[in-house]
C-alpha cells in the first residue's frame, strides 16, 4: 500500500499558518486509479509534491514503493543550463531507464524539434511544460501522481497527454490525481475522495464525490461574498 | 547463482557507474554553467585566494617558516583548506540540488552525495596541480618531495572536509538551520588549520588545541610530502581517519533513521 498515514502538513506562509492535511489518512495500492477533488488554493500541488517524495509531512508518514513519479509536467529537476537532451538522459540514467528510448520518445512527444538540442533556459514556458510531460510519460512508473489537469499548452497537445496517459492507465499503472474538475476526475479515476478540512474523505463514486465538492464550492462561494460584504461596508 | 552476492554487486556495477557518470555530468553541466567561463572560474577563486594571502604576507612582513618559496608555500596551505571547504558544501548543496531527483526508489542520498564528492576530489586535485605549475611557469619554483605522501596529505585533508559535509547534510534533515550554520563552522578553519604557519612554529599551548583539528593534520602531512626541507613533528595520521570515519558512520546512521524510526520493508519514504 502506498499514501497517507496519520499525515500532517501545515507551513507558515506570511505569518499565517496554513493547514494542508490534518492527520489524515488515504492508502492505496500503487495500481488503483485515485482522484481527489479539492477547490483551488487548498494544496493540491504539495499533496502531490508529498506522495512524489520532494517533501516530509509535519507529522505522520507518507508511504512510497515502487515506483512513483513526479507530479506529470513536472519541470523543476530540468536544468536551464543543460540542453533539453542532456538533462532528459540524465534523468533517464538516474531513473534506470532506457536512455536512448526515453530521449527519442521525449524528443518526439515534446515537438521541440531543433530545439531539443538547445539549452533549456531559451525554451520558453509552454516548450518547457511539453518537455516535462513528454519526460513523465517515458519515465516508466507504476503510479502517475498528477496536479490540477492532464497535459498542457494547446488543446491538441492537451489531448495527446490525455491520451499517452490513459494508454499507460490501460497497460496496468495507478494514478493519484487531485483535481478541481470533476469532468477529468470521472474520466480518469476509478475511485474517488474530497478533500475535506485537511481529510480525504472517500466516496462511494464519482457522483457522490461531485457532489461534496460542489457543496464545498458553494459554501466557499458564500463564505467568498460574507468576507467581501464586511471589507466593502 | 545469481544471488550469490558478487555476481549481484558485479550485475549491480555498471547500473551503478552509469548513475555515478550522470550525477558528475549533472554537476558539471549546471554548478560549472556547462561553458569555458565556468569552468576557469573554478581555478580562479583559489588562485584568488592564494593571491590574497600572498599580499597579506607581503604587507606583514612575514617570512614563510620553510625553506622554500612563498608560492608553494601559501598553495601547501591555501588550496587544500579552499578545496576542503568546496568539498563540504558541494555535498550540503546537492542535497537540496537533488530534491527531486532523490525521489527515485534508484537514487539514494549516499549515491549523490559520493557522486559529487568524486568530482570534488578530482577537481581539487586538477586545481592543486594547476597551481603548482602556473607558480612553476611564473616563478621558476616547483617542490614535490614525495608525491605519494603529498597525495595522502591533500586527500586526507579534502576528505574531512567531504566527511564533515555528509554529517552536516544528513543532520540537517533532522535540523535544517544546520545546513545554513555550516559556514560558521568553517570560517575559523583559516586561522586554526596551518594555512600561513606551520605546526613547528607554533606555541605548545596553541598546537595542543589545533592538534584536534584534521585539516591542520592534513596540510602538514602533505607539506611533509611537498618540501624536501621541512619535517612537521606534529603531523599525525591517525586525526583526520578518525574524523572521516566518526562523520561518515554518524553521518549514515542518521541517514538511515532519520524519518519515524528504521524504514519498513520496501517503503522508500524514509529516503524522502
Amino acid at each position: 500500500m502506498i499514501g497517507f498515514e496519520q499525515c500532517t502538513k501545515h507551513y507558515v506562509l506570511d505569518d499565517e499558518e496554513r493547514v494542508i492535511l490534518r492527520e489524515a489518512t488515504l492508502l492505496f495500492e500503487p495500481w488503483d486509479r485515485i482522484c481527489i477533488l479539492a477547490p483551488p488554493g487548498v494544496g493540491k500541488t504539495t499533496i502531490a509534491h508529498l506522495l512524489a517524495g520532494f517533501t516530509r509531512p509535519t507529522e505522520g508518514n507518507v508511504h512510497r514503493s515502487g515506483r512513483i513519479s513526479w507530479p506529470l509536467g513536472f519541470t523543476g529537476a530540468l536544468h536551464p543550463s543543460m540542453t533539453g537532451e542532456r538533462n532528459v538522459e540524465i534523468i533517464a540514467d538516474l531513473a534506470e531507464a532506457p536512455r536512448n528510448r526515453v530521449s527519442a520518445y521525449v524528443a518526439e512527444f515534446s515537438e521541440l524539434g531543433e530545439d531539443y538540442h538547445r539549452k533549456v533556459e531559451t525554451y520558453s514556458s509552454s516548450m518547457r511544460a511539453r518537455l516535462g510531460f513528454a519526460l513523465s510519460m517515458a519515465i516508466p512508473a507504476d503510479t502517475y501522481v498528477a496536479d490540477g489537469n492532464i497535459g498542457t499548452g494547446a488543446p491538441s497537445f492537451r489531448t495527446r497527454c490525455e491520451v499517452a496517459l490513459e494508454q499507460k492507465l490501460n497497460e496496468g499503472a495507478g494514478l493519484f490525481f487531485l483535481t478541481h474538475s470533476p469532468r477529468l476526475a470521472e474520466r480518469f479515476g476509478r475511485r474517488f475522495a474530497v478533500l475535506q478540512g485537511g481529510k480525504f474523505v472517500l466516496t462511494a463514486d464519482a457522483e457522490e464525490a461531485k457532489g461534496i465538492f460542489e457543496t464545498q464550492l458553494v459554501e466557499q462561494d458564500s463564505l467568498q461574498q460574507l468576507v467581501e460584504g464586511f471589507s466593502s461596508e | 547463482m545469481n544471488d550469490w552476492p558478487p555476481v549481484r554487486v558485479l550485475e549491480a556495477a555498471p547500473r551503478w557507474l552509469r548513475k555515478v557518470k550522470a550525477i558528475i555530468l549533472r554537476e558539471i553541466g549546471s554548478r560549472y554553467t556547462g561553458d569555458a567561463l565556468g569552468y576557469l572560474w573554478a581555478y580562479l577563486v583559489p588562485l584568488a585566494w592564494v593571491l590574497a594571502v600572498y599580499v597579506i604576507f607581503l604587507l606583514l612582513g612575514r617570512r614563510i617558516p620553510i625553506d622554500t618559496d612563498i608560492g608553494s608555500f601559501i598553495c601547501s596551505g591555501v588550496v587544500p583548506y579552499v578545496c576542503s571547504r568546496y568539498a563540504v558544501n558541494a555535498i550540503l548543496r546537492s542535497r537540496t540540488a537533488y530534491r527531486h531527483i532523490l525521489s527515485f526508489p534508484t537514487v539514494s542520498p549516499n549515491l549523490v552525495g559520493g557522486a559529487v564528492f568524486a568530482l570534488e576530489m578530482v577537481n581539487s586535485l586538477l586545481i592543486f596541480g594547476f597551481l603548482l605549475l602556473l607558480n612553476y611557469s611564473v616563478f621558476g619554483f616547483f617542490e614535490m618531495h614525495d608525491p605519494v605522501l603529498a597525495l595522502w596529505g591533500y586527500f586526507l585533508a579534502v576528505t574531512s572536509g567531504g566527511a564533515f559535509g555528509y554529517l552536516m547534510a544528513s543532520l540537517s534533515t533532522i535540523v535544517p538551520a544546520l545546513s545554513r550554520a555550516t559556514p560558521i563552522f568553517l570560517r575559523p578553519l583559516f586561522y586554526i588549520s596551518g594555512v600561513f604557519y606551520t605546526a613547528n612554529e607554533l606555541p605548545p599551548t596553541l598546537r595542543d588545541l589545533f592538534v584536534w583539528n584534521p585539516l591542520f593534520h592534513g596540510i602538514e602531512i602533505l607539506r611533509n610530502g611537498l618540501f624536501i626541507g621541512y619535517e612537521s613533528l606534529f603531523a599525525m595520521a591517525w586525526v583526520p581517519i578518525t574524523f572521516i570515519l566518526v562523520c561518515v558512520a554518524t553521518g549514515y546512521i542518521v541517514q538511515r533513521r532519520r524519518l519515524s524510526g528504521a524504514p519498513v520493508e520496501g517503503d522508500a519514504s524514509w529516503a524522502i
